[in-house]
């Protein structure tokens, strides 16, 4: 009789707990979870005006801003503030200049917060929100001083973009490393800086003292001046032909060459070379790289 | 309570050739079958309510939807369900499939002279021996109607189960399913892509805008009226973003529901107390008693008018010799 039954009463009970774990689904613990609203990011896919077929043309880098030059003068006197003259030129060829004026201590700030910084787990918004935060003050600094240099200019719309991203362009990229550089190679722009510890990336400071930065140093100040500047910027990260790498992206602007674009919560932004100054590295071109892969905002 | 029997067309009568304890165990069982499709019913008729919301966003039709389709899927299930009712007893089963066998024992045999009280004793000798049997028949031999007959039954139970795990699905996903609508029509993307349809800029994206336009038409309410259950009048575009967001678990949830539709059909297939309880065995004895007793009563008048018409009938009369 117990062999006979078993098969209804296993039968039986299976029916009730699935109601039971079905009901669970209800609970929003368990339904906000099984919900991923990181799936819905590809819904929008069916309104992208933004992707076009990359081709394998690769576009050589731009030469034409030779002479960009970059000028650091370093204050003797007492007041205790480090003193900057930047010139370069813009995507139009039009010279540009900004002087400003940061007080020393911050360098010394930043490089101790930066070296001391510890993040565990590792939370790589978290980090570069971080350096951007310590940063505050050169910052503010800098980001009055294009302000002024701007509306001087009579600038408007993707031409005050195009002028801040120029500037942090223009000196040529830097190697930063958590490790040790080869021989001969000075930390300087277009060298090579080694031991930047602990996740080789400077912080905003550090990068208006040395003017030496890779893709993500260069990034990283260029989206906290642009949102400074009330514009909807983020830094953004994913895969290329040359490894992990990190771009500018703006959204609400068109894009000068456009390409490909990435998506966060409806919105799109536009990816910006940051690394190098170069004519097609302007607003929304990524066809520097071959591979364009797991692109998302890290920070916005 | 009673429920489960009437549910199943089983007659009170059918108890009392059971001892006591076994008749209460299988009142039991089929009290708990006719629970779990009174279970699967509401569910189909709340499936029912919550596609008659969001298509129609209207409650009174929403509630003529519910009982439209809880009475269908009810009658759907008990059908599938009844179908599936098949004793596991080898004799009785034998000659439920063929009453031919039966009958055949009286090819020649002359019944016009029994009278009912011996037609009822042969029946009832029959049953008594009938109950005897206890073999369990051997499973059937595979064919080729078999394998139609329960890919049918398991795709008509299936697609009930899906169409009821959808809209449980967007009952249970309800508030997220609004939240994510409110950031659809509020996206700068669709917005923006709208506005220049509107604005016919370019004939560039016209795929694109003209979704975009359909999408924020889809999200707004007609006027006067208010969404009353998910803020979307189309179906079909409440079903994309629920499965977009659901990714894996839909499938999860799907394969529960499944598994919930297809339970009592185990039970009753498979069970030892159903397909080889004692009141489905009763049910069947009773079936072919009533049969074996009207072949006997009809056989026995068939031949009584027979021999009548041979005796009494004027033949000459009809070839019109006189």
């Amino acid at each position: 009789m117990k062999n006979k039954a078993a098969l209804f009463r296993i039968l039986n009970l299976a029916f009730w707990i699935t109601l039971f774990v079905l009901i669970l689904f209800v609970i929003p613990f368990i339904n906000n979870e099984t919900f991923r609203h990181s799936e819905i990011a590809q819904w929008y896919d069916k309104f992208d005006t933004t992707l076009i077929e990359v081709d394998s043309t690769f576009i050589s880098d731009d030469d034409q801003n030779k002479f960009d030059t970059l000028n650091r003068k370093e204050d003797s006197s007492k007041t205790q503030l480090e003193h900057f003259h930047w010139i370069w030129r813009d995507y139009n060829g039009r010279r540009c200049e900004l002087k400003f004026s940061i007080p020393e201590d911050e360098f010394d700030k930043a490089e101790r917060f930066r070296s001391n910084y510890n993040s565990f787990p590792f939370n790589q918004s978290a980090l570069y929100q971080d350096f951007i935060d310590i940063s505050r003050g050169p910052l503010q600094i800098l980001s009055e001083a294009f302000t002024k240099e701007m509306d001087r200019r009579h600038l408007q719309g993707i031409d005050r973009l195009n002028f801040v991203v120029s500037a942090i362009q223009t000196p040529p990229y830097t190697y930063v490393k958590n490790s040790g550089c080869d021989a001969g190679q000075r930390c300087a722009p277009d060298g090579c800086c080694g031991h930047v510890l602990p996740y080789a990336v400077y912080t905003p400071t550090e990068y208006i003292f040395q003017q030496t930065g890779d893709c993500d140093t260069k990034s990283l100040i260029c989206y906290a001046l642009l949102k400074s500047h009330g514009v909807n910027a983020a830094l953004i990260c994913g895969d290329t032909d040359g490894g992990l790498h990190a771009m500018l992206g703006v959204a609400d602007y068109r894009p000068v060459i456009p390409s490909r674009a990435i998506r966060n919560n409806g919105v799109i932004f536009h990816p910006w070379e940051t690394t190098n100054f170069d004519h097609s590295f302007q607003l929304g071109n990524m066809r520097m790289w071959r591979i364009w892969r797991g692109w998302h905002v890290t920070n916005n | 309570m009673m429920l489960g029997l009437h549910l199943f067309g089983m007659r009170k009568n059918l108890l009392h050739q059971l001892p006591e304890e076994v008749a209460k165990r299988q009142v039991n069982i089929y009290n708990l079958l006719a629970l779990m499709l009174l279970v699967l019913s509401i569910l189909g008729a709340a499936s029912g309510l919550i596609y008659g919301l969001v298509i129609f966003n209207n409650w009174a039709i929403a509630v003529g939807c519910a009982v439209l389709l809880g009475f269908i899927f009810f009658l759907l299930l008990q059908l599938l369900l009844f179908l599936s009712l098949q004793t596991r007893f080898k004799d009785i089963k034998s000659q439920l499939s063929n009453m031919d066998n039966l009958y055949e024992q009286y090819k020649g045999h002359d019944l016009s002279s029994i009278s009912d009280e011996e037609a009822l004793e042969m029946v009832t000798n029959y049953r008594m021996t009938m109950r005897e049997s206890a073999i369990i028949a051997e499973p059937t031999p595979f064919h080729f109607s078999q394998l139609i007959i329960s890919t049918l039954f398991v795709s008509i139970i299936l697609t009930i189960s899906f169409l009821v795990a959808s809209a449980i699905q967007i009952w249970m996903y309800r508030t997220t399913l609004n939240n994510t609508f409110f950031e659809i029509k509020n996206s700068t993307e669709i917005v923006e892509l709208a506005e220049a349809f509107k604005k016919q800029e370019k004939p560039l994206f016209l795929e694109q805008k003209m979704e975009a336009v359909w999408t924020l038409q889809m999200l707004t309410p007609a006027k006067g009226e208010d969404f009353k259950f998910v803020n979307c009048q189309s179906i079909l575009m409440t079903f994309d973003v629920l499965f977009s967001g659901l990714g894996n678990t839909k499938i999860v949830i799907d394969l529960l529901f499944a598994l919930l539709y297809l339970i009592p059909f185990l039970i009753v297939k498979r069970s030892e107390e159903v397909a080889g309880g004692a009141l489905l065995k009763e049910a069947s004895i009773e079936a072919i008693g009533k049969s074996y007793l009207m072949f006997l009563l009809s056989s026995r008048d068939i031949q009584k008018t027979k021999r009548k018409i041979e005796t009494t009938f004027d033949y000459d009369k009809v070839l019109g010799i006189k």
